[in-house]
């Protein structure tokens, strides 16, 4: 029995380029299964599970990694990227194979030959794998927010935001020129935020430490006062720390 | 000794507080206490009232550079000395309207100018400074955001594949990479202005690349009047405009979608909108630099007189709306 492929990338000249690679290096492939995006992919995988899923990580539609996610431990996946340090990550973990773009012909006749051995074998659960590639694809720090106002967009450098503070189901954020509400929870915040500018003072609140005038503290109570603003934030018990004297 | 090194030192408050110290000792010396007071109620009052007066007259005129401060200073100076001079020669500040310069008028005059006009160069080399580091942060930023290496990288990847199947549009593929790099890397490079003419270049070399490698998934038209291409716009800040409607707006859409851009000129503006039917802002906060950096440089650059939004569209996709001085 011919093994199958499935190609999921959304640029059709670099579709074709793989799909005459592979024929070339693995003529009993069958290759003529292409996706252009992820939610089409999804359909076709639905339709019949390939025995291996080519997969470009920037699809439209689902991306690659969540494609990867639903087909996790069903058939063996090979990433195909532009981004070299998404391949090193999930290289490391060497559970999948990967393919970096511009493709190397010698360089993919490995990923065919490592396949063809992995065939008989059952496929690999890619859940830690793909958690380290998500980790890996955030490490930048968030530079600015977005959020509507009406038919407005608005974009606020992170640096103009004086505090965020969770409010009901939204996440209210202060700025200079006003306030905006976005949906992203202060747990998720805190993961893109550069600790050394923004603290945490509260369960939810986090500071812009550029804009902290001074600490107050009565009994228990501690609260902060902000540079040119009325309202005073409270810093809870285990956050205190940052303004004890050492 | 050299220009630059003269005016450093009467940058200097010090020196003239120098100058001030030596002409009352020597007003002490001569004279006595008496002698020594006046002079330091002529020197220090004219300085005082002198650097009210220039404040005042810089309220003025609607953009105050250095020529025009200098100009105030000196004004300030006469103004300041005169009337310090006149007070306190005077029995009564009517009286003082009407007395000459003399020397006291004179050396007062002359210590409040020096003391103005070196606060003045002071500053303007402050100002200058601190806008050059903005200008180079800005442009490193520029640089670093552009020309991302997976854009070429895939680039490439296509073109080697066209060299395969169809060489003639590897050819044509390899021509708009290359005028793209041409004429992006060296304008990163300058900062400064390009003309209209010159970003569209840029903008026609890009689009045809992403066009090739999204085949029907990118549609674009471009509404751009001749007369107006010799006008100058931030260099690379319509690109970046582009970029994003092809990046997150329409490749992130399956079916992909189409791009429109239209500059127009109402009295003495320019304005350059940038529309896409794409996926709309998706995410709520970024790493990017794009946006928040193009917002930086028109406003280091243009102030006030410029403004970037951006509106949602109906049924999707989003309105970049870019307005400038035309000039």
């Amino acid at each position: 029995m011919t093994a199958t492929a499935l190609i999921v990338e959304d640029e059709p000249l670099l579709r074709a380029a793989l799909r005459q690679h592979l024929a070339e290096l693995w003529p009993q492939l069958d290759v003529s299964r292409e996706a252009a995006d992820g939610i089409t992919a999804i359909k076709m995988i639905g339709e019949r599970l390939p025995d291996v899923l080519f997969l470009d990580i920037h699809v439209p539609g689902l991306n690659g990694l969540e494609v990867a996610r639903l087909v996790s431990g069903r058939c063996h996946v090979v990433f195909v990227t532009a981004h070299q340090r998404h391949a090193v990550t999930a290289f490391e973990e060497g559970a999948v194979d990967f393919v970096v773009k511009p493709i190397e012909r010698d360089r993919l006749a490995v990923t065919v030959a490592r396949l063809r051995q992995r065939l008989t074998a059952a496929p690999v659960e890619l859940t830690e794998v793909l958690r380290l590639i998500e980790k890996s694809r955030r490490p930048e720090n968030i530079r600015w927010i977005q959020a509507s106002v009406g038919a407005q967009i608005r974009i606020v450098p992170v640096e103009d935001v004086i505090y965020f503070q969770s409010d009901a189901k939204y996440t209210k954020v202060v700025t200079k020129r006003g306030e905006l509400h976005i949906r992203r929870s202060i747990k998720e915040l805190l993961e893109g935020l550069d600790p050394n500018d923004f603290w945490q003072i509260h369960r939810g609140t986090i500071v812009n430490a550029k804009c902290v005038d001074s600490v107050s503290r009565s009994s228990e109570q501690m609260r902060l006062r902000l540079v040119g603003r009325g309202e005073k934030l409270s810093v809870s018990e285990p956050y205190q720390f940052r303004f004890r004297r050492q | 000794m050299n220009s630059s090194r003269i005016s450093r030192l009467l940058a200097n408050r010090w020196t003239a507080w120098v100058i001030a110290g030596l002409t009352i000792l020597v007003a002490y010396a001569l004279g006595g206490w008496s002698q020594w007071l006046r002079w330091f109620v002529l020197l220090a009052g004219g300085h005082w009232f002198a650097d009210g007066v220039s404040r005042v007259l810089l309220l003025f005129p609607r953009q105050a550079d250095l020529r025009m401060t200098l100009l105030a200073s000196v004004v300030a100076s006469v103004i300041g000395a005169w009337v310090v001079t006149g007070i306190f020669s005077a029995s009564n500040p009517w009286e003082a309207m009407n007395t000459t310069f003399d020397f006291a008028g004179m050396a007062t005059f002359g210590f409040c100018a020096l003391m103005l006009v070196t606060t003045a160069l002071r500053e303007d080399a402050d100002r200058r400074t601190t806008s050059d580091r903005q200008l180079v942060e800005l442009k490193l930023h520029a640089l670093q955001s552009q020309i991302e290496p997976h854009f070429i990288y895939n680039t490439l990847a296509n073109v080697q594949q066209l060299v395969r199947s169809a060489p003639a549009d590897a050819d044509r593929m390899l021509s708009s990479l290359i005028q793209y790099l041409k004429t992006t890397i060296p304008d990163v490079r300058a900062g400064g202005k390009a003309t209209i003419k010159h970003e569209l270049d840029r903008i026609l070399s890009y689009l045809e690349i992403m066009q090739m490698r999204m085949g029907k998934r990118l549609q674009y038209s471009l509404d751009v009047p001749e007369n107006m291409y010799k006008l100058h716009v931030p260099p690379l800040g319509i690109l970046t405009l582009v970029e994003n409607a092809v990046k997150h707006g329409i490749d992130a859409k399956p079916e992909g979608g189409s791009l429109q851009i239209i500059v127009t000129r109402p009295e003495r503006k320019l304005v350059i909108r940038v529309l896409d039917n794409g996926a709309g802002f998706g995410s709520e906060v970024g790493g990017g630099m794009g946006l928040a950096n193009l917002r930086e440089r028109i406003s280091t650059q243009y102030g006030e007189r410029a403004m970037l939004s951006l509106n949602h569209r109906k049924p999707s996709g989003v309105e970049a709306i870019l307005t400038i001085p035309a000039e």
